[in-house]
Parts: C-alpha cells; structure tokens; sequence
C-alpha cells in the first residue's frame, strides 16, 4: 500500500511517498523563500501552487511509481498558515476525488514525531519538537500526545530568524548562527525565562538585540543560543524526571541544530538517558512525515469525507487519538 | 558523619534524606549540569538556592504548611530543611474534593501575598492527614502581576491533567475554588485562559 503525502503548512511545499511497512519511498519539495525575510501568507500559498505539479511529479519518479499506484492521498490539515494549508489540502481533496481513492487530513505536529520515532526508533521518548512556531516539550500519554511545556510567546525557531534579520542575515538564519555559535568564546549575561516547565523567548530576544555592535557579534549569538537550549534542555531534563523516561526525540526545523543536539546529548549522559534525532530533511517541515501519518490513520481506519476536511490553522495536536 | 540516603535525583537537584541534630531532614543539593556554561550554571545554582530559602520562610510566615528551614550553603547551593512526611497529590487528589478546595486556598493565601511557586506540580505537593504541603520552592519569586499568578495556575493545571484523563472534574473544583479565594482571582483565570490561547500557533 502507499500513502502520499503533502506539507504545505509554511514556507515549504513537500510531496512525500510511504508504504505501509514505513518506507519512505519519496521525499521532495520546494522551500519559499522571501526576499525581505519573514514570510508573508499568500506570496508563499502562491509559491506552492505554481510548484505543487513539478513537486509530486518529482516524487512519483523519485519513488518509481504511477499516480494510479497510490492508495491514500494525505495533506497536512493544520497547524499553519491558512492560505498555505488551503493549496496543500485543495491538491490532496483533487487528488483523492479523480483517482477515487481516500483522503486523510493529519496534525502537522504528530506527523513530526511519528516520523521521528519511525525513523530512530524511539520507544517511549520525550519529544522536543522546535521549529519556526512550535516549540514544546511533548510526551505520549493515554493514546494522545500531550504537551507538558511550551513556549508562552514566541517559537524558538522564530526568535532566532527575527534577531537573525535584526544582525542582517538571511532567512533561515538559523543554520548561520548555529555556525557562529561555536566561534563564541565569551559568555554575556542574557534573560533566563524558565517558567515551570514553560518558557519565553521574546524577552532573551529583546536584550540580545539591544546588545548588537556593542560586544563581539560571536559572543552575542553564542550567549544567545546557550540561553534559549539552555533554557529547552532544562525544561526536557524536568520532563524526563517527571515522567520518568529515559529517552529524547528530538524534531523539527530546529532539531538540525548541532549545538542544540550537543546540549541535549551532554544533558542525556548525565542521567543516562538516550538521544534520538532523525536526519536533517526529515526534521524540517515535509512531505514523508505527513504521508507515514496518513499511512498509519488509514491502517487504524480513519479517513475523512472531502467535504469535511476543512483546513485548521489552529489544530491542536492532543486532538488526534494515537491508535497505534 | 549522618548516615544520607539520595531519595530523588530530580532534573535540576538531588534530595537526600538525612538528620539534622538528631532530626530527620532533607538535604537538596543542585547539581552542576554540564550541558550549561559554568557561569551560567553557577548564577542559576546560587540564586535558586538563595530565593528557595527565602521563599519557604515567607511561606511558613504565612501560615502555609511548608519545610521549615534549618540551613543554607550557597557555595555549595544546598539546603537542609524539615522533612514533611506524607504523599504526593499526584497519588490521592482523585475524587478528593477537600484536598482540591484546601490547595486551591493555600495557593489564594500564597498568591495574595505575592508569592509564586514558579514550579506548581502534583509532584511539589506533599500531602498529609489531607493537610496539603508546599515543597520545591527552586523556581519561585516574588510578583503581583496577574501573569505570573496565571502562569502558576496554568502550570498546576498542566500537571494535574496530564497525569491521567479524565481528572477534569478535579481541576474544576481547584480553579473554582481559588477564583473566590485569590484577590482578582476573576481575571487571574481569565488570563490563564488567554495564556493558552496565546501560545497556540496562529
């Protein structure tokens, strides 16, 4: 059986093919990319419609299979931008009504972590799921995930392309300061924000941001960075201890961060626990997750009817039931 | 020497059991953690201590059940303090509406003097004789804004349902009874829902 998936949530356009034995047999797509930085909603919906033929045609020859051959068409229902998520799920609905085939319309955070624990193999972990606008401290309990700590503001992912674009960097700026991080020697003094087991980053951001060409710009993005994954870590470290775990599945965008891995890893040994991170093109935001999610609904026999499969910019993650 | 015994290697300290002339104790220690550069870490480790002290004092002062404070190293960033005996909310809050009703006041009682636990779990409260304790002070600070006593709840809230489904009843009895306990505990559970929300992606 085979499963296609699409991610059209924020910037990237992805098409992802998976068999129901968890084989990614495709995974392409096309990233939006401002000239400004940011992302503005429609420019980037635009983007993935212009793209969207070019994109699952690549991944139909990437996996070496015909349109006919697919059994479930899958689109990310949300969370995300709502024009953005409107290409992604109108291609799918068009999709599943030619080749009469069923539609399923999946959490875009679930299908983070299901790839995640696909791929790693990851048991029973804590699941730190950081990209753009997510960032949360995640575990499995009761047949749904549940968030035990989030970002009460800002995504960490967005926090660092906003103060990126503040020193002038390109978007993404993330992987340059991931870079630069590693060429800082001095630690300046920088906010904290660990609220229980929830975090803020607006306020780090700010007084990071008033500190620019007053000290060494190394020096300020490392400060920077080992305070905001200082801060995730922490929170993490709480979770494991309070569930009682002993493993971390790292996911999204952010997760490609080698200093955060580094942290991350460092915090594990302590307390011997196991770090999981999938590779790099399936952390960010893509196709494959949304269709292995897709493939294992099917399997556990949820599908939805094209008129109800409205798009949810909001769509929480508690809300799908994990029936496998 | 006192013979110690590491009840709990928690993420940020580890609790011993021990005495204290001839008391029984707990001794808290944070640890170093590695991952963190060694000033930050260090910065962290003393003024948790520090604030932790001053806040289980203030608690007691406000006749808040809570371990009574025997001794303070910063260097060190230890604390040994009474050892409250009995279990954790966590284990009887079920059906248990009494329990419910009196932390949510103890809460009131705390919050209306400005004192936010910054950490407020099932696991940080220590029941007793159904008498609720306060323990885990390491993340507290002093603060009127609605905000920070919002954050608080929200906390308590996340704790308590993410324990089992199901638990909601429970939570409404808590977040009802420290609405007409807490000064402004109207718009303090407006906000924690506004919290929520914001943290939601748009």
């Amino acid at each position: 059986m085979l499963s296609l998936g699409i991610e059209s949530t924020a910037h990237t356009f992805g098409i992802g093919i998976a068999n129901d034995k968890g084989k990614i047999l495709a995974n392409v797509k096309a990233t939006f990319r401002s000239p400004r930085g940011g992302i503005k909603p429609q420019e980037a919906a635009d983007f993935h419609l212009k793209n969207a033929i070019d994109v699952i045609e690549k991944a139909l020859a990437e996996a070496g299979v015909d349109v006919k051959d697919i059994d479930i068409f899958s689109f990310a229902r949300g969370p995300g931008l709502g024009p953005c998520l409107k290409i992604g799920a109108t291609v799918a609905r068009t999709l599943s009504l030619i080749h009469n085939k069923p539609l399923a319309a999946v959490n875009h955070c679930v299908a983070h972590i299901e790839i995640g624990r696909l791929l790693t193999k990851a048991k029973d972990p804590i699941i730190v799921y950081v990209s753009g606008g997510n960032t949360q401290i995640i575990a499995l309990e009761e047949k749904r995930y549940r968030v035990f700590g989030e970002t009460l503001d800002i995504g960490l992912g967005n926090m660092l392309d906003s103060f990126g674009r503040a020193l002038g960097l390109a978007f993404p700026a993330g992987p340059i300061l991931d870079k630069m991080y590693f060429q800082g020697k001095n630690y300046i003094d920088l906010p904290y924000t660990v609220k229980g087991t929830d975090l803020a980053f607006a306020g780090l951001q700010t007084a990071a941001e008033k500190l620019i060409g007053k000290v060494p710009t190394a020096d300020l993005v490392y400060s920077l960075l080992h305070n905001a994954f200082a801060m995730l870590t922490e929170v993490t470290e709480r979770a494991l201890a309070y569930t009682e775990r002993d493993e971390v599945l790292l996911v999204g965008g952010v997760a490609c961060s080698k200093a955060l891995q580094g942290m991350l890893l460092e915090m594990c040994k302590q307390r011997d626990a196991k770090l999981f991170v999938p590779k790099n093109e399936f952390c960010t935001d893509n196709g494959a997750m949304i269709a292995w999610l897709g493939m294992l609904e099917f399997i556990h026999g949820k599908t939805i009817n094209v008129a109800k499969s409205s798009v949810k910019q909001n769509f929480r993650l508690e809300e799908t039931e994990i029936l496998w | 020497m006192v013979k110690e015994k590491l009840l709990r290697r928690g993420a940020e300290a580890e609790i011993f059991k021990t005495k204290w002339h001839g008391t029984e104790a707990i001794k808290k220690v944070r640890i170093s953690k590695k991952y963190r550069n060694a000033k930050l870490d260090l910065k962290l480790r003393s003024t948790r201590t520090r604030s932790e002290a001053s806040l289980l004092h203030k608690a007691k002062l406000l006749g808040i059940r809570a371990p009574t404070l025997f001794h303070i190293d910063l260097e060190k960033s230890t604390i040994i303090m009474e050892y409250i005996k009995g279990k954790k909310a966590k284990d009887c809050i079920e059906k248990n509406n009494a329990l419910c009703r009196k932390i949510a006041k103890s809460i009131a009682v705390l919050h209306n003097a400005g004192l936010i636990h910054g950490d407020l779990t099932m696991d940080n409260i220590i029941v007793h004789n159904n008498e609720p304790a306060f323990v885990d002070f390491g993340l507290g600070f002093y603060s009127h804004k609605i905000e920070d006593k919002a954050t608080d709840m929200l906390n308590l809230k996340k704790s308590l349902l993410a324990l089992k489904p199901g638990l909601e009843k429970e939570w409404r009895t808590i977040i009802n009874s420290y609405r007409r306990s807490a000064n402004n505990g109207k718009q303090i559970v407006k906000r924690m829902h506004a919290i929520e929300a914001r943290a939601r992606y748009v």
